[in-house]
């Protein structure tokens, strides 16, 4: 069996966000950059345990980004994972998750893979895309918001746990498929310096963006994407809007109005 | 090769390894340990399965065999999360370094080998209560009877000693022969006569362990010793010539956590209507801390770089860990003023900075010493 | 026009025809008991290519609506944004969408091209009923669908109460502080949480009482956390607090001090006391949202 993951180099979590002067995206400069983001590494750590639990030949690990990203791949393969590919973009493209999702497919269709793992998301764009697309664009199944999975060889199924609002769906699904992570059955694994060491020797490939882009050129659907038109910061904040009020409940309707129509986070 | 200044990506995997690790297991830990002076064994058990520990044992022995440059990157990001750990963790490098140095490749094999393959801790004996910074006139008798050695004497402030199970011990033949009797012994716990003192209630760095280390007639075989009769005054001074860098690394990681404290806390806080950054005093003290900081952290790098390519840099490494030690000391009292009264108080976290970084103008070589050395290399090449 | 796919609609079916709808197109049929993207995906682009001339399609930015659109997209040809909290007309068609990203620490406006597909963040967008709609509902044929998408069967569903969602990744915290009182206060805490799907947090003080466990403790020495909704509740914002949740994009802040300096950080201040207020937050929201009161 073969896994391959899909990881994303993305903004530490704790960064200070800054726009670009283009208005599109954060200003990367000072920026740290990493992938131990939640879903990236938690599918990360899942592809190496199926590697474990099933013997896989390989887990091969996969980016699209720039030049930088290969830290990404570096710290995946330290972990465990054999071999890396990544799909080298220029520093300040600003690709759409379809666009994304076509290049990895191209890439993936020449690869052997039994198992796609992904993130639920990516921490930065947190567009959830490539899972699902991924499925299309290769021509598999694909499941998402899994938090368990266990696959069955000889009946080529994965018997998997799903998140689904308000619970949880225990369910099968044929293979090979593509499978998009909501969390793992056990923390990521930490790579030990023996590790990081030894991960220094395992092969990783570069993929120029023109290879990729004409491996993508026969994968179904058009190559359409969106475009960002702007990125905007909150700006600093300036103080509370203070809720006037008599009685406990005029404060809660106040507040909730406030936060369902201005804030919208309700 | 050139200069750079810049990291590998193989440096910065190694720091990012170190700095999740500070970030993730030893700072949520550091306020409790350094309170209640508790020796966190789990973390450094931990520090052990990721391999941050034997940092400098060549791999056929089963370390991790960095460059001292990566030692002193991996040093830093485990200091910026607590000092006192991180000599905990650094002590196996200064214990083992003797038996780097000086070890026959039968004793690395017999002695470094088991003690690198499981969680163990050791600890460097060469201080004792009559005096540190005077190595050569040490007081530990070495008597040789037949196929062994006794020893008898006592060693002092040394990290790990409690925890610890080999010791690397230096004693004398006859205390007349200054530097030249001097002999370097590895000795495990459990030889008969060799006991632990009471655990010092130290001033910073609460989270090591440091002890007595008593000896009394304590046999130790000749294939223990290391190098020959008289060679441990050599081997001791090549052991802190290579270990002094990471106590300019470990001083730089205190320096830096409490530069970021001091920065966030001032952009947060405000006065006459403004952030305290804002202010013509605080933003100087924001600025020279920062010039200090890196300063130190180039001082350090450049040290350790000379190691690297082979150079013996007793200056530079002496600059490095002075600089760096009196520098953390002044950029945690400008952070402690930052924070103003908050600063003092136990609850917040820039107070045990300084007490952390104090140790480091101390050990390994008193920052006294280090000016000596600094003079005395520096005028050479004059005479 | 409004697309329903699943097994055993007609309730689903009726719900939304009292929204008035054009049409309502119901693919009821038993192999899509359970959810599959593939399999929804290929109704879904047949029901689309039904119509004369798709403009957009819009799914609620649940799990599976998540989950369908970007394999809708590629089958349809077109292009894919989730979680939208506004959407409006794109000059040539398509739309423009606002979309939180980094956690809701920023919004990005991305322009999608013919034919959007889109969910929808639950909750931003108000949904009226139009009394009196004679909508009839259409049963849309099923077909042939890929043997991937059958083959998924759902063994069991549990569900799952008071499930609080892990702090640092919960897109709503109640957190409470010194002002709650006492620890048998913080039940209207997570009174509140229960009702919002939200974490709860606690300040540093509360922790160290003894009050709340340590895995609560937001802030320096605690987590730090950019929910989309952070209510503090009885905190009154000490530094080390704030820097654990001040990048949380709208900030609640409800204590009794007007002084507490939380008010400078918050979005919203309640001056009041947590304890009376809190039970009143409670009982508005689970009303609106059709929950029980806890």
């Amino acid at each position: 069996m073969d896994v391959i993951v899909c990881v994303k180099h993305v903004p530490d979590a704790e960064t200070r966000l800054r726009a670009a002067s283009s208005g599109k995206w954060i200003d990367p400069d000072g920026v740290k950059f990493t992938v131990n983001n939640t879903y990236d590494e938690a599918a990360a750590e899942e592809a190496l345990r199926l590697k474990e639990k099933c013997g896989a030949k390989s887990v091969r690990v996969i980016t699209v980004g720039p030049a930088r990203a290969e830290e990404a791949l570096r710290y995946v393969l330290s972990m465990g994972a054999d071999e890396a590919t990544h799909i080298e973009t220029p520093p300040d493209a600003q690709l759409d998750p379809l666009t994304i999702s076509r290049l990895l497919a191209g890439v993936i269709k020449t690869l052997p893979h039994d198992i796609v793992m992904v993130g639920k998301q990516a921490a930065d764009d947190e567009a959830g895309v490539v899972g699902s697309a991924l499925g299309a664009l290769l021509g598999l199944p694909s499941y998402a918001f899994v938090t368990e999975l266990n696959p069955d060889a000889t009946t080529k199924t994965l018997k998997m746990r799903r998140y689904v609002e308000g619970g949880e769906e225990h369910f099968n699904g044929p293979f090979p498929a593509v499978v998009s992570l909501l969390k793992g059955a056990a923390d990521p694994r930490t790579p030990t310096l023996p590790n990081i060491l030894k991960a220094r020797k395992k092969p990783l490939t570069k993929v120029p963006l023109a290879d990729a882009q004409a491996k993508a050129q026969a994968l179904p659907g058009a190559p359409v994407a969106g475009t960002v038109r702007s990125f905007v910061l909150p700006p600093p904040k300036t103080g509370a809007k203070m809720v006037e009020f008599q009685t406990p409940e005029e404060a809660a309707e106040k507040l909730v109005k406030l936060l369902r129509e201005e804030a919208k986070v309700l | 090769m050139p200069i750079g200044f810049e990291l590998t990506p193989d440096q910065k995997e190694l720091q990012t390894l170190a700095s999740k690790f500070a970030r993730e297991e030893m700072a949520p830990r550091a306020s409790e340990c350094d309170k209640k002076a508790l020796f966190p064994e789990d973390i450094y058990r931990r520090a052990f399965d990721l391999g941050l520990m034997n940092l400098n044992v060549p791999t056929e022995y089963g370390g991790s065999g960095l460059a001292l440059l990566d030692q002193c990157i991996i040093t830093e990001e485990l200091a910026s999360a607590c000092g006192g750990m991180t000599t905990s963790i650094l002590a196996n490098c200064l214990a083992i370094q003797p038996i780097n140095l000086g070890g026959s490749p039968e004793q690395k094999e017999r002695l470094l080998k088991p003690f690198c393959s499981s969680y163990h801790l050791a600890s460097f004996g060469l201080t004792e209560p009559s005096g540190g910074s005077d190595a050569a006139a040490l007081k530990t008798r070495a008597e040789r009877r037949g196929n062994h050695y006794v020893l008898n004497g006592q060693k002092c402030f040394i990290t790990n000693a409690p925890q610890a199970s080999l010791f690397t011990i230096f004693a004398t033949i006859d205390p007349a022969k200054r530097d030249k009797g001097i002999c370097a012994f590895v000795v495990p716990r459990d030889t008969p006569g060799l006991s632990i003192g009471k655990e010092e209630d130290k001033m910073g760095q609460r989270a090591s362990s440091t002890a007595t280390v008593i000896m009394e007639d304590v046999k130790v075989p000749l294939e223990n010793m290391l190098g020959k009769e008289g060679e441990g005054f050599r081997i001791a001074m090549q052991t802190l010539d290579s270990t002094r860098t990471p106590i300019g690394a470990l001083a730089v990681g205190i320096a830096r956590a409490a530069l970021e404290q001091a920065s966030k806390y001032s952009l947060q806080r405000t006065s006459f209507g403004k952030k305290i950054a804002e202010h013509q005093s605080i933003a100087a003290k924001i600025a020279n801390m920062t010039i200090e900081l890196d300063a130190s952290r180039l001082l350090t790098w450049r040290a350790a770089w000379l190691v690297d390519q082979g150079h013996r840099a007793s200056l530079e490494s002496s600059i490095a860990k002075c600089f760096s030690s009196d520098a953390a000391m002044r950029i945690c009292d400008e952070a402690i003023q930052i924070f103003g009264g908050y600063g003092y108080m136990r609850d917040y976290p820039v107070e045990k900075y300084l007490r952390d970084a104090k140790l480091c103008q101390i050990y390994e070589g008193a920052n006294e010493i280090q000016r000596q050395v600094i003079a005395r290399e520096f005028l050479k090449r004059f005479a | 026009m409004v697309g329903l796919l699943g097994s055993g609609l007609s309730a689903a079916a009726e719900a939304v025809r009292a929204y008035g709808p054009d049409r309502v197109l119901v693919a009821d049929d038993p192999r899509l008991k359970a959810f599959s993207a593939q399999g929804y995906s290929a109704v879904a682009a047949k029901m689309l290519s039904s119509l004369p001339e798709p403009r957009a399609v819009l799914a609620p930015a649940t799990a599976m609506g998540r989950e369908l659109l970007p394999r809708l997209a590629i089958e349809v040809g077109g292009t894919v944004a989730p979680d939208a909290t506004d959407v409006v007309p794109r000059e040539g068609g398509g739309l423009v969408v606002t979309r939180p990203v980094f956690g809701g620490r920023a919004t990005l406006v991305v322009e999608l091209p013919t034919i959007p597909c889109v969910s929808l963040r639950p909750n931003a967008f108000a949904a009226e009923k139009s009394p009196g709609a004679s909508t009839k509902t259409e049963p849309f044929p099923v077909g042939d669908l890929p043997a991937t998408a059958t083959s998924v069967v759902v063994e069991k569903t549990v569900v799952t109460r008071g499930d609080t969602p892990e702090l640092t990744e919960a897109p709503i915290i109640v957190s409470g502080g010194r002002g709650m009182k006492g620890p048998e206060n913080f039940a209207l805490v997570e009174k509140l949480a229960r009702v919002l799907g939200a974490g709860v947090g606690a300040s540093r003080a509360v922790v160290d009482a003894g009050w709340r466990p340590a895995s609560e403790q937001v802030g320096q020495t605690g987590k730090t956390v950019s929910p989309n909704l952070y209510v503090a509740c009885g905190i009154s914002g000490a530094i080390q607090h704030l820097v654990g949740m001040s990048s949380s994009r709208c900030i609640v802040a409800i204590n009794k001090d007007p002084a507490a300096p939380i008010f400078k950080v918050a979005n919203y201040g309640v001056v009041g006391d947590a304890l009376t207020i809190l039970p009143a937050l409670t009982a508005t929201i689970a009303r609106s949202k059709g929950l029980p009161n806890p």
